[in-house]
C-alpha cells in the first residue's frame, strides 16, 4: 500500500490495494475546522500575461481586467470601476449607479480557462445590509445558461460576506457570478471593496492552539488640551490576530504547507487568514504578517522535530 | 449645542461652524487631507482615426496614462469630437480607452491631449468620485499675514514626500518612457471632512519649484513646492532703454530701467530742485544734440501719465535749480511721457547762458502719474492693486472685495484712506509684492491669501477691531502646554517720528513729523523711551503722515503680547485676521474674554491648528474697554507731541 500526499490541498490519499479483485479507492481530506489561509487569488483571471486568446471581456489575460459589472456609478476619474474588487486596497471600491439598490447589480468574473474550484470565497469592504441578498453562481458559459448556485447569502454588519465550502468542491467552472441586490440599503448605491476565491492552504492535521488575540487597534490623532481632556481625529479600526502553533511536527505536510505559505505571502502580500471555518467571521483578518514566525525547535531527534512559532497577521500593514 | 449623535462626522453633509462646534461636544472628529500633483501632459495627434462613438480605443505607445486621467480631444476637421473625457480604461501600456460622447462620422485628424495627474493622502480614501491613494506624507501648511511694519509677505513652502517605493511612478522620472521631470508642475493640498467633497477647501495652491524641486531616494520622490502667489514678487519695472528704440542713446542712460511714476508729482517737492521726476535724454549720442543744434529728446517714464507740466522744468546746476522757457519745452507727446527741449532757444540762465545738452545734465519734471480707472490716480490701495496687477500678473479676480473696501474707506479721518494722497517713483528694480505691501502698510493695512486663496486685506485700524468676537477659545481648545504668550520687541515703541516723502532727487525722504510720544507708557518703562522712525516713503502730506504715526504709536505703546499656540480642528475655519475671544486661566496665564487677532494660521493632516494671535489685552480700542491697572495704550492712549 502506498501513501501519496498532493502538495496541495485538498489532499488525496491514494490506497491501491491488489487482491484477487483488484480495486483503487480516492480519498479527499477536506475540514472546515482548522486554519485556512487563502493566499493566491484565481478572481483575478489568470496570473500570466499573454496578449491572446483574450477573455471574455476582450481583455488579454493576466492584466487584471477580468471583471464586469452590469454597471458602475460614474466618476470624473473613473474610480469606481469593477477591477476596484481586485486590489488588496479594500477601500478602494466598485460602486453601482445611484439608486441601482433594488434591480440587481450583476458582476462577472473569468478565472482561468480551465475554470477552478473554490472552497472559500470572501466580499470584503461592501456597504451591504443585513437584509441585502447576494447569490454566487458558477458556469462553464459566460451566459450562465446553466448556472450553479454557490452560495446564497445576506449582507453582513462589518461589510464582510466569507463563505466557506461544506465540504470538498469536485467540479471546476471558469465563471464567478455575483448578483446582489439590497432594496434598503441607505447609502442608495452598492459598493464592494475587494472579492478574493479560490483554494486556501487548509490545515489538515495541525493546527493553531485555542489561544488566539484578537486586537483591534484605533488609528487617531490624539489632541491632549489644557481642558484635562483631549480631542480626537478619528482614522479608523483596523484589526489583527496572533495565532499560536504549538509542538507542530517537522515531518507532517502542514508544517510544509506553512512554511510554503509564509514564503509567499512574507511580510509584503496580504492574504485571507480564518483561524476558525467554521465561525469564519470571528478571527477573520484580510492582512499581512507582521513578520516572518521564528521558529523554535524541540529537537529531540530527526524525526522527532516539534517547532513552536507565533504569527501576526494585521489588517493596518 | 450638542447633539444625540456622538459622532456627528460620519454623516454630516455640511462642514461649517456649528458642524465643528458639535463634534468638539464630543471631542472627535475625522479631518482629512488630499493632495493632487499635475504631471506633464501628454498630447498626440490622431490620424485618420475610426471610431464610431461609444468606447474609444487610443493606441499611444507608452501613454503613461493613469488611475483618474482625462483626456481632451480637438479637432478642427471634426469639432463637434472637441471635450474633455475620462479616461474608463487601461488596456496596457500602449493602449488606453475612453467613453468619447459623440457619435458622428470623424474625419481628418484630431490632437489628443491626456491630464494626468497623481491622487494622494496620507491614506487610501474616497472624496467625492475621487480615490486618493496613500502614498504621501503630508505637511503642515502655515498662512500667515507676516510681519507689522515689515512688507514681507510669507508664503509657505511645501514639501512633500511621495512614497515611490514599488517604483510605480518611475515612468515620470529621468529614463522613464513618460519622462517630465515635475518642475513646476501644480500641486493643490486640500483640506476636509472624510469623504465629504464638498468640505474641502484647498489650502495650499503652489508649483514645484525649479531649483532643487525635485529630489529622490531610494523610497521617495519628494516634491518641494512654493505657493502660486509667490509668482507675484515679480520685479518691477522691467523695461529698460536700449539703442534699438533709441539709436542715440548715451551709455549712461543705455540698460537703466524706464521708471514708473503714479501720483501727484506736482506738489510737497524737493525744495533743493523743484520739479522732482527726473528727464532721461535718450538721443545724447547725436552728434547734433552734442553740438547744440538739435532738439534733446527727453523720456519720463514708460506709462501714460495724466499730466506734464511744461513750465516746470528745471535743470539743476551748481547754484540750483532753473526753469527752462517752457517755449524751449515742445513735442510733448500724447502719452504726456516724452518730449524735447530746444537747444540755444528761448531760456536764458541766471548767468546769461543758453542751455547747450551735456551728458549728465540734471534735468527735472512735474507730472501727474498713471491713470488709474475710477479716478483712484493718487490712492494708494488703488496703486498697490495696480502694481500687482501690472507687474505682478494678479488677476481681478484674484483680489478679495476687501481692496475695494479700503480703498474707499472715508472714516474715521484717521483711516480715511480715500483721501489720503500717494505718489510713486520707481526706476529701481523691487519685487511687485513688497511693494505693494510696504504701500499698504503705510495706511496700517495688510495683505494676505485668503482662505479662498483670494488676496485679501486687512487692517490695524482700532475702530475696525471686534470688541465681542462670537468664536471662543477655551481651555480645552489649547494643546497642551502650546500657549505661548510673548512681547514682540519690534512691535513695541513709546515715541515715533514719522518720516515721509521720497523724492527720485535724492531717493530719500525728505520731510519729518514731529515726534510723538505716550508719556504713560514711557513712564510704566521706568522713564525709557524706545524710539521708532517710521517711514512713509510714499505719502507726502504731513497731515495724512501724523494721523498714521499716532495711530501706530497707539498701537504700538499698548503692551500688546503676540501668542504662538496651537488648537484643536474646531479652528478649522478661522480666517487671517479674524477677530476672536480667548478665555483661559492656566496658571499665570489669565485671559477673560480677551479680542485676539489672528495672524497665522498653520494645518497639519492630525487635524492640528496652529495659531500666532495678538492679544489685545491691554489695548483698548472702540467697544473694548478692559480696565486693566497700567492700561496706557490703545484707543484711549494720549499721544503727545515731544
Amino acid at each position: 500500500m502506498g501513501i501519496f500526499r498532493s502538495a496541495f490541498t485538498p489532499s488525496q490519499v491514494t490506497v491501491p490495494r491488489i487482491r484477487f479483485y483488484p480495486s483503487q479507492v480516492r480519498v479527499a481530506q477536506y475540514n472546515i475546522t482548522k486554519l485556512r489561509v487563502l493566499l493566491d487569488f484565481p478572481s483575478r483571471g489568470s496570473s500570466i500575461y499573454s496578449a491572446t486568446p483574450l477573455n471574455a471581456w476582450s481583455q488579454s489575460p493576466g492584466l487584471g481586467l477580468n471583471w464586469q459589472a452590469n454597471n458602475t456609478q460614474t466618476s470624473a476619474t473613473n474610480d469606481f470601476d469593477v477591477k476596484n474588487v481586485n486590489t488588496d486596497v479594500v477601500e478602494q471600491y466598485w460602486r453601482s449607479l445611484d439608486g441601482m439598490i433594488a434591480t440587481p447589480s450583476v458582476l462577472i468574473c473569468d478565472s482561468e480557462v480551465s475554470g477552478i474550484t473554490i472552497d472559500t470565497l470572501a466580499l470584503l469592504g461592501t456597504n451591504f445590509t443585513t437584509s441585502a441578498s447576494v447569490t454566487v453562481q458558477m458556469s462553464t458559459d459566460v451566459a450562465f445558461t446553466s448556472p450553479v448556485t454557490l452560495v446564497t447569502a445576506q449582507g453582513e454588519r462589518d461589510g464582510n460576506i466569507v463563505w466557506i465550502a461544506p465540504t470538498l468542491q469536485l467540479t471546476a467552472y471558469r465563471y464567478i457570478k455575483i448578483t446582489v441586490s439590497d432594496t434598503t440599503n441607505p447609502d442608495g448605491f452598492l459598493k464592494i471593496g475587494t472579492i478574493v476565491f479560490g483554494n486556501a492552504v487548509i490545515l489538515s492535521e495541525e493546527c493553531i492552539t485555542n489561544t488566539v488575540t484578537w486586537e483591534p487597534r484605533h488609528f487617531v490623532d490624539m489632541i491632549d488640551t489644557e481642558g484635562q481632556t483631549s480631542a480626537q481625529n478619528d482614522r479608523g479600526i483596523k484589526n489583527s490576530v496572533g495565532l499560536e502553533f504549538k509542538s507542530i511536527n517537522f515531518s507532517s505536510y502542514d508544517f510544509t504547507q506553512l512554511k510554503n505559505a509564509f514564503g509567499f505571502v512574507r511580510t509584503s502580500l496580504k492574504a485571507l487568514w480564518i483561524p476558525t471555518p467554521n465561525f469564519p467571521k470571528r478571527f477573520m483578518v484580510f492582512g499581512k504578517m507582521t513578520s516572518m514566525p521564528r521558529e523554535t525547535h524541540n529537537a529531540l531527534s530527526e524525526d522527532a522535530d516539534y517547532i513552536d512559532y507565533s504569527v501576526n497577521v494585521d489588517e493596518a500593514r | 449645542m450638542s447633539s444625540g449623535n456622538r459622532k456627528p462626522y460620519l454623516n454630516a453633509t455640511t462642514f461649517d461652524q456649528a458642524f465643528l462646534d458639535a463634534c468638539h461636544d464630543n471631542l472627535t472628529n475625522q479631518i482629512e487631507m488630499v493632495v493632487e500633483i499635475d504631471l506633464p501632459d501628454f498630447s498626440q495627434t490622431l490620424l485618420p482615426w475610426n471610431y464610431g462613438g461609444g468606447i474609444a480605443s487610443f493606441t499611444f505607445a507608452n501613454h503613461g496614462i493613469d488611475h483618474g486621467n482625462v483626456i481632451t480631444i480637438s479637432s478642427s476637421t471634426s469639432p463637434a469630437l472637441n471635450g474633455t473625457y475620462s479616461v474608463t480604461r487601461i488596456v496596457d501600456a500602449n493602449t488606453f480607452e475612453a467613453i468619447v460622447s459623440y457619435a458622428g462620422p470623424v474625419s481628418g485628424t484630431a490632437s489628443v491631449t491626456c491630464s494626468r495627474k497623481i491622487y494622494a493622502s496620507d491614506r487610501n480614501k474616497y472624496v467625492g468620485d475621487i480615490f486618493y491613494e496613500a502614498r504621501v506624507r503630508l505637511p503642515s501648511i502655515k498662512r500667515t499675514i507676516g510681519e507689522w511694519l515689515s512688507p514681507t509677505i510669507q508664503f509657505d513652502n511645501v514639501t512633500l514626500e511621495i512614497s515611490n517605493v514599488d517604483g510605480k511612478y518611475n515612468k515620470y522620472l529621468a529614463s522613464g518612457t513618460n519622462f517630465g521631470s515635475f518642475l513646476q508642475n501644480r500641486v493643490v493640498v486640500k483640506i476636509g471632512l472624510r469623504d465629504l467633497a464638498s468640505s474641502y477647501r484647498t489650502i495650499f495652491r503652489g508649483r514645484v519649484t525649479d531649483i532643487d524641486g525635485v529630489q529622490r531616494t531610494t523610497k521617495t520622490i519628494n516634491l518641494v513646492c512654493r505657493d502660486e502667489f509667490d509668482k507675484i514678487n515679480q520685479s518691477f519695472p522691467k523695461d529698460t532703454f536700449d539703442d534699438i528704440e533709441f539709436p542715440n542713446i548715451s551709455d549712461s542712460v543705455f540698460g537703466k530701467l524706464k521708471p514708473i511714476v503714479y501720483g501727484d508729482w506736482t506738489v510737497d517737492l524737493d525744495p533743493a530742485t523743484g520739479s522732482c521726476i527726473p528727464c532721461i535724454p535718450v538721443n545724447g549720442l547725436d552728434p547734433n544734440v552734442l553740438g547744440g543744434t538739435t532738439n534733446v529728446q527727453m523720456y519720463i517714464s514708460a506709462n501714460v501719465n495724466t499730466f506734464f507740466d511744461d513750465a516746470a522744468v528745471v535743470i539743476v546746476r551748481g547754484d540750483g535749480p532753473e526753469v527752462f522757457d517752457f517755449a524751449d519745452i515742445t513735442a510733448v507727446n500724447v502719452d504726456n511721457n516724452q518730449f524735447e527741449i530746444i537747444q540755444q532757444g528761448a531760456t536764458v540762465f541766471a548767468d546769461a547762458s543758453q542751455y547747450i545738452f551735456k551728458d549728465g545734465d540734471k534735468i527735472y519734471c512735474r507730472v501727474n502719474g498713471k491713470a488709474i480707472a475710477g479716478g483712484y490716480d493718487n490712492n494708494i490701495v488703488a496703486q498697490a492693486k495696480d502694481i500687482l496687477t501690472t507687474y505682478g500678473g494678479v488677476v481681478s479676480g484674484d483680489f478679495d472685495t476687501s481692496w475695494n473696501t479700503y480703498r474707499d474707506k472715508a472714516t474715521p479721518a484717521v483711516s480715511a484712506i480715500s483721501t489720503f494722497m500717494s505718489r510713486i517713483y520707481r526706476d529701481k528694480e523691487e519685487k511687485a509684492m513688497t511693494y505693494a505691501l510696504s504701500l499698504l502698510e503705510q495706511v496700517r493695512l495688510e495683505a494676505f491669501s485668503g482662505n479662498d486663496l483670494k488676496l485679501k486685506v486687512t487692517s490695524t485700524h482700532l475702530e475696525d477691531f471686534t470688541a465681542a468676537p462670537t468664536f471662543v477659545l477655551r481651555n480645552w481648545d489649547f494643546v497642551k502646554d502650546s500657549f505661548n504668550p510673548n512681547i514682540d520687541a519690534q512691535y513695541t515703541f513709546n515715541r515715533a517720528t514719522g518720516v515721509y516723502n521720497l523724492v527720485p532727487t535724492s531717493n530719500e525722504e525728505i520731510n519729518f513729523t514731529h515726534p510723538y510720544k505716550n508719556q504713560a507708557a514711557i513712564t510704566a518703562s521706568e522713564g525709557k523711551v524706545i524710539d521708532k522712525g517710521i517711514v512713509f516713503p510714499n505719502l507726502h502730506v504731513l497731515d495724512t503722515v501724523t494721523k498714521q504715526t499716532k495711530e501706530i504709536l497707539k498701537l504700538a505703546s499698548s503692551y500688546f503680547e503676540v501668542i504662538n499656540c496651537e488648537v484643536t480642528w474646531r479652528s478649522m475655519l478661522l480666517e487671517l485676521g479674524q477677530f476672536i475671544a480667548v478665555n483661559i486661566r492656566i496658571g499665570s496665564i489669565e485671559f477673560d474674554s480677551v479680542p485676539m487677532m489672528v495672524r497665522a494660521i498653520g494645518y497639519s493632516a492630525s487635524g492640528k491648528i496652529s495659531l500666532q494671535l495678538w492679544s489685545f489685552q491691554m489695548t483698548p480700542f472702540p467697544g473694548y474697554a478692559p480696565g486693566y491697572f497700567g492700561t496706557f495704550g490703545g484707543d484711549t492712549a494720549v499721544i503727545v507731541e515731544d
